[in-house]
């Protein structure tokens, strides 16, 4: 299950987001860590500094595209230009797999640069399954869904996230990269428990699964990034790998960044639960 | 007051809920219906701090449309889940914005850059979906309204966004391939490379440090030796008349002062020219000029690779 066609059966283990404070550092110390994500819309540039830090990782690393740019649940249709410079970018790289949100985030081709919750209706998924479908036959690899953080449910949904998200990865035939930090935070938000969430989604798509921080308010939880995980998270981390058995996991620390080796540390811990429960999985 | 005005003048309320009332989203039709009135919530103006009642803070008709559109939760409100989008709204924006234009706040202040980049992005919302492309018209806005500018000098104000923009587009833009030499005769047509930009600027803006926040800090070629731009309210500068060319030179952005003739002979490759007609152009509005200089000029600029037989693409804003 881990290893499976929406992650191009590859067996990647435990990764971390390539982020601007870290580059001196790993281009210099070159320190070993099986993957790198890179966030695509960083890398689109032609020229300047990304590029050439992409090349010298490229030298160097295995690295798996990771974008916010492709709002499959807008409304409107995909930007063409967007998906050929992605394309390019594919191929540059060899990202096995690439994945992008389950959201929308612009109207009228305005963008709110932000990942903006879905109304989860059946129209909602068939459009968005749409145009999963559409950017994998042009992209040329498989596509995962992410499931995104949120702040606000919508009085038009006619059913819960779990069943949205699994609807679209159906219709779609995309896989799904679980952010288990976001399963939780959603959870808390709006009321629900987590584990039914990940009982109920298809396992057999999950390609790959996202852990990070979060910042918690008295009313809500913000998914911040910038800091440890939480325990709770680790613990719903855990409950997944024993549903799904070892699949590649990548933290996420954009904010507030510490030395390369704590954030790489915390990436760690994940393999506490890969070697004791990817063990017991059938 | 001015700012308040230029604000209201130019801002957007939330779009009306449909006659047919609340789109349901049970077609792609309804479902942009439902996502155009969220997108409207979530980037009108700011509420100012104190939540005094505006245009941008519409009050109880805000709280109603977010009871029709969102759920509460146990500890939310409909509107404050709202809410929470529309402060990341103008956040995220502001903060790429002052990582952009460092200077340009600097000299304006916080409050007024502030107010410049709401009135900005209320005219010229963002239409990309690259982050770095949002302070691409903020020289035109500047250009639309002057009042901006004040209390400083309207050139001065703009020169410095021109400026700090060239240095985005400088860093960004691509690299085309260099001319081969063997192949190059005077009616080859030549064009200036994409992450090349050429400002005629009436201040010396270029003198200020300008604290660069693009990935992984570039330096710039003149900037150590100088004080930062002037503090908002602070000194008069003097207006110095000054062609520049910004470039890139592996990672980093570097500008350089042209003598006036090699910026006219410089820009006539902005469209695409040949080396003769550059050349008889040039010497046509400068016939002083010692043909020895021709030479000068493009044994550097072939050295530092500024011109390529490459047409650029449209579709990058050009900062000059």
């Amino acid at each position: 299950m881990p290893s499976n066609r929406f992650n191009a059966s590859s067996e990647y283990g435990i990764g971390v987001g390539l982020r601007v404070p870290h580059y001196d550092q790993i281009l210099r110390k070159k320190p070993v860590v099986d993957w790198f994500e890179l966030l695509s819309e960083s890398f689109l540039a032609d020229g300047g500094r990304q590029r050439e830090v992409l090349d010298r990782v490229l030298q160097q690393y295995r690295v798996v595209l990771h974008g916010v740019g492709l709002y499959f649940g807008s409304a409107e249709p995909l930007d063409r230009s967007h998906l050929r410079k992605l394309k390019a970018l594919v191929r540059r790289t060899g990202s096995p797999w690439l994945s992008d949100h389950l959201c929308w985030g612009s109207a009228d081709g305005r963008f709110s640069h932000d990942l903006l919750p879905m109304p989860f209706t059946m129209a909602a998924a068939r459009h968005t399954a749409a145009k999963i479908r559409q950017a994998a036959d042009f992209l040329e690899v498989p596509v995962s869904v992410e499931n995104i953080s949120s702040y606000a449910e919508w009085t038009a949904s006619t059913m819960t996230e779990w069943e949205f998200l699994s609807e679209v990865a159906e219709q779609a035939d995309c896989g799904i990269l679980l952010d288990i930090n976001n399963v939780y935070i959603v959870s808390e938000n709006h009321g629900f428990d987590p584990y039914a969430y990940l009982d109920q989604i298809p396992h057999a798509r999950v390609s790959q699964i996202h852990i990070g921080g979060h910042s918690r308010f008295a009313t809500h939880i913000l998914d911040t990034h910038d800091q440890p995980v939480a325990d709770p998270v680790w613990q719903l981390y855990g409950y997944a790998i024993g549903k799904l058995g070892a699949t590649p996991t990548l933290l996420e620390w954009d904010d507030r960044i510490p030395p390369f080796e704590e954030v790489h540390r915390e990436a760690q811990k994940a393999n506490r639960f890969l070697v004791q429960l990817a063990s017991t999985h059938p | 007051m001015k700012r308040k005005k230029l604000i209201a003048s130019l801002s957007s309320s939330p779009r009306p809920i449909p006659e047919a009332g609340l789109p349901k989203a049970d077609t792609v039709e309804t479902l942009r219906e439902l996502q155009r009135l969220f997108y409207s919530c979530i980037t009108r103006p700011p509420v100012p701090e104190d939540g005094r009642k505006t245009k941008g803070n519409p009050g109880e008709g805000m709280a109603a449309l977010a009871e029709q559109l969102i759920r509460p939760s146990a500890r939310q409100s409909p509107f404050d889940r709202l809410e929470i989008y529309h402060r990341q709204y103008w956040l995220r924006l502001r903060e790429a914005l002052s990582e952009d234009f460092p200077g340009l706040e600097s000299l304006l202040g916080s409050e007024r850059f502030s107010g410049l980049l709401e009135a900005y992005l209320l005219r010229y919302p963002p239409t990309s979906p690259m982050l770095r492309e949002l302070g691409s018209r903020l020289p035109r806005f500047l250009r639309e309204e002057r009042d901006w500018a004040a209390p400083h000098p309207r050139r001065l104000v703009l020169d410095l966004a021109r400026f700090e923009w060239a240095r985005i587009v400088a860093f960004y833009a691509s690299e085309h391939p260099l001319p081969r030499k063997e192949r190059t005769t005077p009616e080859t047509r030549l064009f200036l490379q994409p992450h090349l930009v050429l400002l005629d600027l009436h201040y010396p803006v270029e003198r200020w440090t300008l604290e660069t926040r693009l990935p992984s800090a570039p330096a710039e070629s003149a900037s150590a030796a100088h004080p930062g731009p002037p503090k908002s309210g602070e000194s008069r500068v003097s207006p110095e008349r000054r062609r520049i060319v910004l470039h890139r030179q592996g990672q980093t952005v570097y500008h350089k002062i042209l003598p006036r003739e090699a910026f006219f002979l410089l820009r006539s490759f902005s469209k695409g020219s040949s080396l003769l007609q550059a050349c008889n152009q040039t010497a046509e509005k400068f016939p002083d000029l010692p043909p020895g200089r021709y030479g000068e000029w493009f044994r550097e600029w072939a050295s530092l690779g500024w011109l390529t037989t490459q047409p650029r693409s449209r579709s990058r804003s050009a900062a000059s």
